[in-house]
């Protein structure tokens, strides 16, 4: 009630008085959430009315046996060392089952921007990703300690390099920066007192050490608040820092919702968080249920970024393709799996879209036309009646006009060219 | 420049034409050729030629694994199939190709003709399997009947056999032997055609007719140029080439014959040793041996890499400058004798858990004339380098290696192994890379596995069975099948994921593509290749051994 | 003392002046709305004393007992220095007055990592971490905004590998290509049509959103055309360029600024000067690459006509120890070389010759500040506005 009070657009979106469920807001939430769906799943999304197609996108059923395969690959892939096969084997866990634990496991990876190309150590950037696909819609403080003690974070931020004597202050600057608080939240002071609390925390044979002879135990004044602490204790901080729960909640509102957001809206996402206990999953929920996404200014306001956009297009095909030569084409498109450009992650919204970018996301849309004859190697496995329309409207989220009928035409009956050609316009950059 | 549809149609020619019965006159088909062309081709047998191509456990084993190699997927070989279905009543006796490549190319071909189809119905055929479908009528001159299509060429009926030229001047030619001299009559050629193949040519001039050749790029690495450049010299030398084939049953070979100016100072590549100095045994896949001489080649290295590589080189030059830091590389080198070997084996696991991906292991050996102090400095560059792994690998989180020695009757081994990884799905050793080095006589040895390297020196120096290839001089190499094959099923799991992630195949699909893959597969049983020299002569071997009753 | 001698060695009125900067000769440039820059990294710390070799200085022989060059085996650049004689293809450049030099560049704290010397050099900012925008990024943003001169066409990015900082910070994108084909439809022409439709069927929908979107596609298509047309006004003159990956980097730009990419900037990248063994055997290897890629582009441009429209900054993230190890190599140290090509400049050495009798830690002392150079080469010849207010001519590192 409090988050009303707050601010009436993340008010829970009630079926009738605000507005349909139909195919369109089907459509709308699959969109976001699985990055595309099948014309079919769509329908039955649809069908289940809004209550039921959030049961549905948000699946809490446990990985399948075939999840569980091809997490074992990706551990497999990892000993051998090859980033770019791991890269391709995440992309194909993306295509499977659990879509939207992939595309939260995405938002960390950006949010938790961690590269293969400083750590050098692909079994750990896996067990990295297996943390944020396990923890990924729990609870924040649970995802945030395990990321923070695992040894590619450890390697990346140089934690694990940190002494009293040289107490190394990466960590702790990103940790109030980008993990938790954003700039303007803390003062260089604070990075400073973090960073002599974080030292002790080590690596040793690979893993998580606490070697309390490298710990700095003095006393030290973190964000206001005084004491001996330790590693654990700037977590929790950090954590319990009144702006921690708005910076996450803003920031997950702009991945799945949209991109602008005011004060009072900020102010609405953050109480909404404290209701969902700070659990992602909760939060994502709510926010999935509010008037808010459903509003018409969260409609195709958003830039798919290269994943989000193949991933899109293949989901809609119900696709197997060759997941290699894909990781590949998106890494060329700017988004690299397991090497962000820097800590802060991958720069989002109409950045993707530069010049490169664009010609890039259309020729992957000449890709994916080629179907099996192409390196992408595309097979669809959509129904052979499914209509050319329903493949229009479930990828571009609206429903043909008369002056798109010369598209169908010109594409049928081969989804994978209805698809391709659909890349080619502006539209589909959004969703 | 020849156009590109007629260069394919050479290769066609070559390759597609089958048959095996002998109907035509008693005259060879290579006799229609005039003695001056720049190659000469002729296809004995072309059906087992076919045959071979068609049906060798190697494309059968691609199209398992990749479309690309497939008949019915890749567009290239479903031409290649039409056009062989095309031509097919012309090739049931033996044909020959002439090539000349001077200002226009020319091409040049003599086929068979049992059912009497003649030249019309052979042009129109030719036409279509060079996708010329809309050429016009062919055009006959009624004296000669010499039928012409525009854009394909003249042909022919004559004794019983088709004659076919690109161009007017060439036909010409083939109708007048008798007076001109026909290819057939070149000494050089009667020499060739006493041997009993399938397959023979013969390029009397070899630079006119590698002059335009695009020998695509040349090789922009060092290992490149260490393992192609001999080729390339060969080639570069020759004044004449021959060519053998044979596509029986059981052995499939080819014979490449480069017959040069007496041969240049050797430099760096080397002729004629006596001794293997890794002898096989039962676990053995493959080997190499190359005879160069290292600390030439390495001294003239900026020199032997194109300008491409020169950066590369640099680089490398760095890196291998600081594992041997405290010892110079050219006098590592310097202590070497010409004569470089590799042995590949199976792998043996020194824990109890192995690794998903079962690589083999591999040797290297060279003989040496070093003395016992460049020994130990070469024994401190090997520890120096492991203390550069583990410096780095420090730096990672990752295990260290701990060095440790073994010894084999007289012989002491250095050796280095990771520690175990701690931590979960991790024990196993991510490549079972035991590195090792030992002085055994006057060979030195380094192996990516010391039980490899054990392995070697316990093993009497003529062992195994395939002893008698081992001694063989000049460069040379093979892989056998069996034990090859052993080790991809071995690799299933890993396999299978690369076709997973490659090809976009579902977990069944990839399993069934690698049954397939090796099971056509296992009708090979061994591949080898050598490089010999003899006075003017380099010769180049390859050839398939199959399993004549599979 | 030092400073003294310092003083001495400048090019005449050099502190005085508020006038233009003594570097630059600009009589036959172009305006500073068509002028280029061309920044060429050396990756992994060049050697300076092994490029511009201080001949007539015994401290030099001194310190590297092996890598030393005999006096005359360089290429006499003036009674001080000469170039290694692996850059011999750039001897005429230096004959003819195309090449300036400038000995000991550096920042007031250097940090012999590569990694952050990089970020250092990259973006303009040494007392902090600054791993966001570059030196010639932010003022193509001040130029964005009004600040001052005219913003660029285009930022290439030409080297394969990591995107180089320095080009950050602007509102345009930089564009990273490998060659002129990397913005060309797969599709072809029925793409290029596709795409059109597009263009033409999103116009007018009522999202601000999708305008931009609309507005970039536009864009890209337009740019692919010009990088299409640069194609066909300058054919790829890869075959006058040596075989080399460096060289074919340059060619590149060259292809670009000729073929109607006037004003831009351009960055090329070339490794492995991390020379710690052996720098006699691998440093001339790279030099002579470096040399033989610079004298092909140069020609390139005087072919084009565009040679007065071009500046070539060659830098490094530092420069190496003085004294050489005990395996024939350099370490990691602090100032370096910069080295100047093109038409526009007064030629020669600017400034002072190294000063190997005071060294810092082993390493050659800063002469000039990077920052103040970059500032230099921001407004004299790219007419944007600089980072910090410019200080008189070659201004002395304050110690």
């Amino acid at each position: 009630m409090s988050v009303r009070a707050l601010d009436d657009r993340l008010a829970p979106y009630r079926v009738g008085r605000d507005g349909p469920f139909g195919l369109d807001e089907a459509i709308h939430l699959a969109r976001r959430v699985e990055c595309g769906a099948t014309p079919a799943r769509m329908a039955a999304l649809a069908a289940a009315g809004l209550e039921g197609a959030l049961d549905e996108v948000l699946s809490d059923a446990p990985a399948s046996p075939a999840e569980a395969g091809l997490l074992a690959m990706g551990a497999r892939i990892a000993r051998r060392g090859d980033t770019d096969a791991l890269a391709a084997a995440w992309l194909l866990r993306f295509l499977g089952e659990r879509p939207w634990r992939e595309h939260l496991a995405l938002f960390w990876h950006d949010h938790f921007a961690t590269s293969q190309d400083k750590v050098a150590d692909l079994v750990a950037m896996e067990v990295q990703n297996r943390i944020l696909l396990e923890s990924g819609a729990g609870p924040f403080a649970a995802l945030l300690e395990r990321v923070a003690k695992d040894p590619a974070m450890l390697l990346w931020l140089d934690q694990a390099a940190s002494t009293p004597l040289r107490p190394n202050e990466n960590f702790a600057r990103e940790l109030f920066e980008l993990f938790t608080l954003g700039r303007g939240h803390y003062a260089e002071s604070d990075v400073l007192e973090a960073a002599r609390a974080l030292t002790g925390w080590s690596l040793r044979g690979g893993r998580f050490a606490w070697r309390p002879e490298a710990h700095d135990a003095g006393e030290k004044t973190i964000l206001g608040e005084r004491g001996a602490f330790d590693g654990d204790a700037v977590l929790a901080i950090a954590v319990a820092a009144p702006r921690r729960r708005r910076f996450i909640a803003e920031k997950l509102c702009r991945w799945f919702v949209r991109e602008e957001i005011d004060e009072e809206l900020g102010s609405g996402l953050a109480a909404l968080m404290e209701e969902a206990g700070d659990v992602t999953a909760v939060f994502l929920r709510r926010l999935l249920a509010s008037r808010l996404f459903f509003s018409e200014a969260a409609r195709g306001a958003l830039v798919r970024n290269p994943v989000q956009l193949a991933v899109g297009a293949l989901r809609t095909l119900d696709a197997r393709v060759a997941t290699t030569e894909l990781a590949r084409r998106v890494a060329d498109l700017g988004l690299a799996l397991f090497r962000p450009p820097s800590v802060e992650g991958w720069r989002n919204g109409t950045a993707w879209l530069d010049s490169a970018g664009l010609v890039g996301r259309q020729n992957l849309g000449v890709l994916i036309a080629e179907g099996e004859d192409g390196p992408l190697r595309v097979r669809s496995r959509l129904e052979p009646e499914t209509e050319g329309a329903a493949v229009f409207r479930a990828f571009l989220g609206r429903a043909p006009d008369e002056e798109d009928r010369r598209l169908l035409v010109a594409a049928h009956p081969d989804p994978r060219a209805l698809v391709g050609a659909l890349m080619q316009e502006p539209e589909a950059q959004l969703h | 420049m020849l156009a590109p549809r007629m260069t394919t149609a050479a290769a066609l020619i070559l390759l597609v034409f089958s048959g095996g019965v002998h109907a035509q006159s008693e005259r060879s088909a290579v006799s229609f050729l005039p003695d001056d062309l720049d190659l000469a081709v002729e296809l004995v047998r072309p059906g087992d030629v076919w045959t071979a191509f068609r049906s060798h456990p190697l494309l059968a084993a691609g199209a398992a694994l990749d479309p690309r190699f497939d008949f019915s997927e890749n567009a290239d070989l479903r031409r290649l199939e039409r056009a062989w279905d095309l031509l097919r009543p012309f090739a049931k006796g033996p044909i020959a190709v002439g090539f000349r490549n001077r200002s226009t190319p020319r091409l040049a071909l003599v086929l068979g003709d049992p059912e009497g189809l003649g030249a019309e119905a052979f042009l129109r055929r030719f036409a279509r399997a060079i996708e010329k479908e809309d050429a016009p009528t062919p055009e006959g001159d009624p004296e000669d009947g010499i039928l012409q299509l525009e854009g394909v060429g003249q042909a022919v009926a004559r004794e019983g056999r088709i004659l076919f030229a690109t161009h007017p001047p060439l036909l010409r030619r083939m109708l007048r032997q008798d007076l001109d001299g026909s290819f057939a009559a070149r000494e050089d050629w009667v020499e060739l055609a006493t041997e009993p193949v399938e397959l023979r040519a013969l390029a009397p001039d070899l630079p006119p007719l590698l002059a335009k050749a695009d020998g695509g790029d040349p090789p922009k690495d060092l290992f490149g140029v260490l393992l192609l450049a001999p080729f390339a010299a060969d080639l570069e030398r020759a004044r004449s080439a021959r060519l053998q084939g044979r596509f029986r049953s059981g052995q499939q070979g080819l014979r490449l014959e480069l017959v040069g100016e007496d041969p240049a100072p050797e430099d760096w590549t080397h002729s004629g040793r006596a001794t293997s100095l890794l002898p096989s045994g039962p676990e053995t896949l493959g080997r190499l041996q190359l005879d160069r001489d290292l600390a030439e080649f390495w001294r003239r290295r900026f020199e032997l890499v194109p300008a491409a590589g020169r950066q590369g080189l640099a680089e490398f030059t760095q890196g291998i400058n600081t594992f041997f830091a405290g010892i110079a590389f050219d006098e590592v080198l310097a202590g070497l004798r010409p004569g470089t070997e590799v042995i590949i084996e199976r792998n043996a696991f020194e824990t109890d858990v192995e690794p998903d991906l079962k690589l083999p292991a591999f040797a290297l050996a060279f003989r040496h004339e070093m003395d016992e102090p460049m020994k130990d400095r070469f024994r401190a560059a090997f520890q120096t380098a492991i203390g550069i792994i583990n410096a780095d690998g420090g730096q990672k989180g990752r295990q260290p290696m701990l060095q440790a020695t073994a010894r084999v009757g007289e012989v002491e081994i250095l050796a280095a192994r990771f520690l175990p990884d701690p931590r979960e799905g991790c024990r196993e050793l991510r490549y079972n890379a035991t590195p090792a080095m030992a002085f055994a006589g006057d060979r030195l040895i380094l192996s990516s596995s010391r039980v490899l390297l054990e392995r070697i020196l316990r093993r009497p120096s003529a062992a195994g069975p395939t002893a008698a290839e081992d001694a063989a001089g000049g460069d040379g190499g093979y892989v056998l099948a069996e034990p090859s094959l052993e080790l991809l099923r071995a690799n299933r799991t890993p396999l299978q994921d690369s076709l997973r992630l490659e090809r976009g195949l579902e977990e069944d699909e990839a399993g069934a593509a690698l049954d397939a893959a090796l099971a056509a597969t296992s009708k090979l049983r061994g591949f080898s290749f050598s490089r010999e020299r003899e006075g003017r002569i380099a010769r180049w071997n390859l050839s398939f051994r199959l399993d004549p009753r599979r | 003392m030092q400073r003294r001698r310092f003083l001495g060695g400048l090019a005449a009125g050099a502190l005085a002046a508020r006038g233009p900067w003594p570097v630059l000769d600009l009589a036959g440039a172009p305006e500073d709305a068509e002028r280029a820059l061309v920044l060429v990294e050396l990756d992994g710390g060049n050697d300076a004393l092994g490029t511009l070799v201080p001949r007539e200085d015994d401290a030099y022989f001194r310190a590297r007992p092996k890598l030393a060059l005999a006096k005359d085996a360089t290429i006499r650049v003036d009674d001080a220095l000469g170039l290694h004689p692996a850059l011999a293809a750039l001897a005429p450049h230096a004959a003819e007055g195309r090449l300036a030099a400038f000995c000991g560049v550096g920042f007031p704290e250097s940090d012999r990592s590569h990694f952050r010397a990089m970020d250092v050099w990259h973006s303009g900012v040494p007392d902090r971490e600054e791993t966001r925008s570059g030196w010639i990024g932010r003022a193509v943003r001040r130029a964005e905004r009004g600040e001052g001169g005219t913003p660029p066409e285009a930022l290439f990015a030409l080297a394969p590998g990591r995107a180089p900082l320095v080009l950050a910070g602007a509102a345009r994108s930089v564009t990273a290509i490998r060659s002129l084909g990397d913005l060309e439809l797969r599709g072809g022409e029925e793409q290029a049509k596709a795409v059109a439709r597009g263009l033409r069927r999103s116009r007018g929908k009522d999202s601000p959103r999708l305008e931009e979107v609309r507005r970039r596609a536009e864009h890209a298509l337009a740019f692919g055309r010009r990088l299409d047309a640069a194609a066909k006004a300058a054919p790829a003159e890869t075959r006058r360029y040596p075989d080399s990956p460096f060289a074919a980097q340059l060619a590149l730009a060259g292809s670009l600024i000729a073929g109607g990419f006037r004003r831009s900037v351009h960055h090329v990248r070339l490794g492995g000067f991390d020379t710690h063994v052996r720098q006699d055997e691998t440093h001339p290897a790279t030099l002579r690459v470096l040399a033989e890629g610079l004298d092909a582009f140069l020609a390139h441009l005087g072919r084009q006509k565009r040679e007065k429209d071009v500046l070539v900054l060659v830098f490094s993230e530092f420069g190496r120890r003085v004294a050489e190890n005990g395996g024939r190599g350099t370490d990691h140290g602090s100032a370096g070389l910069a080295l100047l090509l093109g038409e526009g400049l007064r030629p020669g050495r600017h400034g002072a010759s190294y000063d190997l009798e005071t060294l810092e830690r082993g390493d050659l002392r800063a002469l000039l500040d990077w920052r103040d150079l970059q500032d230099r080469l921001l407004s004299e010849w790219m007419g944007w506005a600089p980072e910090r207010p410019l200080r008189d001519g070659l201004a002395l590192l304050a110690k």
